[in-house]
């Protein structure tokens, strides 16, 4: 293993830590404002949304929206839709690997 | 110092457990491509525990095999997870008056599962607490640890396949929005999200789309909810006058 491998880990280890603790040292004694923690009430759902689009509209890096080419979009609706039926996590997550895996194997 | 006990270890491992599991295909992957990229298992290890980034860990391998440099991998990890910033900060309102330790460990096993498994139980569940977040936290961390370790021993002959193995992401993200939509205002909100996050990932070629993706879109909701109060407000001052 080269240092430059090892340079990598503590650099990336150090810019991963430094966004998770700084809000933690920061507001860990103040009261938030109810202003602020409605801002924040937002960020659960705005977080996860974009992570979700920002992934599922992209195949092989390139943006698509065409089922028959962008193979990820079918079972996303199917699990959109299991997880608004059932509220499940774990349920959701099996129905979409075993949905991708079916999608893969048929095109 | 940290006061957990059996019940709060038993109580995390129940929520956290669906994430423990994703982590093994996942882990395993991450584990093949770094071991790919040259990193020796210790060194991957020591990696998972210190880094704890699934999407960040894939890139260190996609980008060392590239040849990239060092600093540039490491502005790239802190663009990939400067949206933890964000969820640090959504998180610890629900964390008060813990020690020092408490908050330097749940801080470095913050990450979208975690979040999404703590958001949501802090808001629903009234038995939640900070022991347990953070039982199921180190839980999950442990998980992340031990399969990506295992990657590395099965080596590169196996072909895990990348498309099914992020999709278990994929679902579980899904699943932890739609949780989240829990009124008409976060509707309009996720959708205002996800097409910024879009455009915003085509435009800028960066993480750091997520991150302004979800400040812009937080922004609107809050605008909205003021809007409806304020418009409330003046309905009841007419009514009083």
């Amino acid at each position: 293993m080269t240092t430059d491998r090892w340079l990598i880990i503590f650099g990336a280890a150090i810019a991963s830590f430094i966004p998770r603790v700084i809000p933690m040292l920061f507001f860990k004694n103040k009261e938030i404002s109810s202003k602020v923690t409605q801002w924040l009430s937002f960020i659960p759902v705005t977080i996860f949304s974009a992570l979700v689009f920002s992934d599922l509209v992209f195949w092989e890096n390139k943006l698509s929206f065409n089922p028959l080419v962008n193979l990820k979009l079918i079972p996303a609706l199917i699990v959109f839709y299991i997880a608004y039926k059932t509220k499940n996590i774990f349920i959701s997550m099996i129905i979409g690997i075993v949905a991708i895996s079916l999608m893969l194997l048929a095109f | 110092m940290l006061h957990m006990s059996r019940k709060d270890w038993l109580d995390g491992f129940k929520k956290i457990v669906y994430v423990m599991l994703s982590y093994i295909p996942l882990g395993l992957a991450c584990g093949i491509a770094l071991d790919k990229a040259g990193f020796s298992p210790f060194s991957v290890m020591i990696m998972s525990f210190l880094v704890f980034a699934g999407a960040g860990q894939f890139m260190i391998a996609q980008l060392v095999s590239a040849g990239s440099s060092p600093i540039s991998i490491i502005v790239t990890i802190f663009f990939v997870n400067s949206r933890h910033l964000l969820m640090s900060s959504g998180l610890v309102q629900y964390l008060k008056g813990k020690s020092i330790g408490y908050y330097l460990l749940f801080a470095q096993t913050i990450v979208d599962e975690t979040f999404g498994t703590n958001i949501t139980q802090f808001t629903t569940n009234p038995d939640w607490t900070p022991s347990k977040a953070l039982s199921a936290n180190i839980l999950a961390h442990f998980s992340w640890i031990v399969s990506s370790l295992c990657g590395t021993f099965i080596g590169q002959n196996v072909n895990i396949p990348l498309t099914i193995v992020n999709y278990v992401l994929v679902a579980m993200f899904i699943a932890m929005l739609v949780e989240q939509v829990l009124s008409k205002t976060h509707l309009i909100v996720a959708v205002v999200a996800g097409i910024l996050a879009i455009l915003l990932k085509l435009v800028l070629k960066n993480s750091i789309s997520l991150v302004i993706a979800a400040v812009i879109a937080s922004t609107i909701g809050f605008i909205i909810i003021n809007n409806n109060q304020s418009k409330q407000n003046a309905i009841r001052g007419e009514h009083d006058n």
